[in-house]
């Protein structure tokens, strides 16, 4: 079912550049690599535990990078050499591995309010925006911004639209959105500039559950239209959470 | 949802009383949510972790212990019970039963008294810890509020006036009561050292200097971050591929005013960052206002990490405590 990741593409480290990022952390950067950020970041935490490096404090994949911080009485070089180790090691299989996660959505009305607009924008039917946004196999890239705020990939280039020019000062919690070429689900009510197409009524952040996310880096992610009527279907916690 | 805890016979445990809450008093710890950066979820904790960290090894708790975070106008609290209590960070003038206490000092709490607090002296956040500490369960790996989502520490928000806060039992608090700090806190008036980098190439060559050169004023902020105001560092492209960030990173977005993170910060953005913060100086922001000015130096990995070592060792030696209690305490967390 799903989804591997190119596996069979050693990484480069030539591809990889370790900058310190203030005195406790290392800044991965490697926008060359041909795996996932997510990818990287396991296998670096599959290979300070191969160490025994305990103490490392943060991991935390972002778009080309990858953060990792640690405890002050942690050796930055050992961290250093663990990072470039990591680097070379092929994934493996747990690694490589993604979930895939459906996300039940009711788009436009009311769920969706710049629907219309990204019609207008993109000249295309509300009905064909959506068939583009269901179509997808989309990748968490990242997450950040808030709790369980997942930044997909794959968005289809041709609803590839620009933010709002001025963010919304509250976004409806399950808000599903889309804006230069990514798409976002807004787990909680907060500002936000993109554009909302439609809403899932699937919690995506609990901080009782570990993990707090119903959306981890690394997931593949598929949308599913639901009509108004079925917005209670999609109610809660997702069973495979 | 209910937090307080009580025993099996249904009698509630020691509590103490919120009179008055202050201007925002909440839960935090210095042990962070660092495992769950990676979901969006922010580290944060006290933003003067070396304040917070002296309050607990004073009254003979952890380091890592959650403690009260008074912001510039601090709570009025009863005692159900004696507690060694000791106040650190900002002088908030803090008082038992109306009379003046001094702060980096573990005072004794007798049963039914008042904890309240006056004037601003210096400072912006104080921090109380009470001997044998709060009964409260962590969320996500601790004990800290987050404000924003609205979980941890005392129901995921700052204190009102009615809340008990439950407090674990102890030994006998008057064995704790008189030990000080060792050594003194910290000068708070000098510039915060900061590291270059992690985006130098993305600046101008001057940028740095730029920012090392002015006297920024606070501009707004909270617990998130600090907006500075000052004369703009410009630079010709705005934004990055979204990062993770470190506490005390410095970010400048297009309009060239610098952001300095602080324990809330979101864990990624897309803003270039300048400079880091050392964190031994993080104290040097968290107990500056809006309206404060603050200045920044230039300082090497190998100076922050020796004057972080320096911060947590007087944070942490406490006389009139046997020596062996505080290093024990120190290790198990450091």
């Amino acid at each position: 079912m799903f989804g591997h990741d190119r596996q069979s593409i050693p990484v480069d480290t030539k591809a990889m550049k370790l900058m310190p990022f203030g005195e406790f952390a290392w800044l991965v950067d490697c926008p060359e690599s041909s795996h996932s950020t997510a990818t990287l970041a396991r296998g670096l935490g599959a290979e300070f535990d191969r160490r025994g490096l305990t103490g490392i404090r943060t991991i935390v994949p972002a778009a080309s990078s990858v953060l990792v911080e640690f405890d002050p009485s942690v050796d930055p070089e050992v961290v250093a050499a663990a990072i470039r180790a990591g680097f070379d090691r092929q994934p493996n299989e747990e690694q490589l591995f993604t979930r895939l996660r459906i996300i039940p959505t009711v788009y436009g009305g009311e769920y969706g309010p710049d629907l219309a607009d990204v019609a207008r924008l993109t000249g295309l039917s509300t009905r064909e925006i959506i068939l583009l946004h269901v179509s997808p196999v989309f990748t968490v890239e990242f997450l950040g911004f808030s709790p369980g705020f997942a930044y997909l990939a794959n968005l289809p280039p041709e609803i590839s639209v620009p933010r709002l020019t001025t963010p919304r000062e509250k976004v409806q919690a399950g808000s599903v959105a889309i804006a230069e070429g990514r798409c976002a689900i807004y787990p909680q009510a907060t500002p936000g500039g993109w554009r909302v197409i439609g809403r899932t009524a699937m919690t995506l952040f609990d901080p009782q559950r570990d993990p707090p996310t119903y959306l981890s880096p690394g997931d593949s992610v598929r949308f599913r239209e639901i009509g108004e009527d079925e917005w209670t279907a999609g109610y809660g916690v997702a069973t495979d959470w | 949802m209910d937090c307080r805890l009580r025993r099996c016979d249904g009698l509630v445990t020691s509590a103490i009383e919120v009179l008055s809450p202050g201007l925002m008093t909440t839960i935090q710890s210095v042990a962070g949510r660092g495992r769950f950066a990676q979901f969006g979820i922010p580290v944060g904790g006290a933003l003067d972790p070396f304040a917070a960290i002296a309050a607990s090894v004073l009254v003979g708790n952890q380091p890592d212990s959650p403690v009260l975070e008074i912001t510039v106008s601090g709570p009025s609290l009863r005692f159900s019970r004696s507690a060694a209590v000791a106040v650190t960070g900002a002088d908030l003038s803090p008082t038992i039963d109306g009379a003046g206490v001094p702060t980096y000092v573990s005072l004794l709490v007798r049963a039914g008294s008042v904890v309240s607090f006056g004037e601003r002296k210096t400072g912006a956040r104080a921090y109380l810890a009470i001997s044998g500490g709060f009964l409260i369960s962590g969320v996500l790996g601790s004990t800290s509020t987050d404000l924003t989502s609205g979980f941890g520490g005392w129901q995921g928000r700052s204190l009102r006036a009615g809340d008990e806060l439950p407090l674990a039992e102890t030994g006998d608090p008057v064995l704790i009561a008189g030990r000080r700090l060792a050594g003194e806190p910290d000068a708070t008036d000098r510039p915060a050292r900061v590291i270059p980098g992690p985006h130098n190439d993305r600046f101008s060559s001057d940028a740095f200097a730029q920012l090392c050169d002015q006297r920024w004023r606070i501009a707004n902020g909270n617990r998130m971050g600090y907006r500075l105001a000052g004369s703009p560092i410009h630079q010709a492209v705005a934004d990055v591929p979204p990062l993770g960030l470190p506490v005390g990173a410095i970010q400048v977005p297009a309009d060239g005013q610098p952001i300095v993170l602080l324990a809330d910060h979101q864990p990624t953005g897309g803003y270039r960052v300048l400079a880091t913060v050392a964190q031994a100086d993080l104290p040097l922001i968290a107990q500056r206002l809006p309206g404060d000015q603050l200045r920044f130096t230039a300082t090497s990995i190998e100076e922050a990490r020796a004057a972080f070592r320096e911060r947590m060792v007087a944070s942490v030696r406490v006389s009139g405590a046997s020596r062996w209690q505080a290093t024990r305490q120190a290790g198990a967390h450091w």
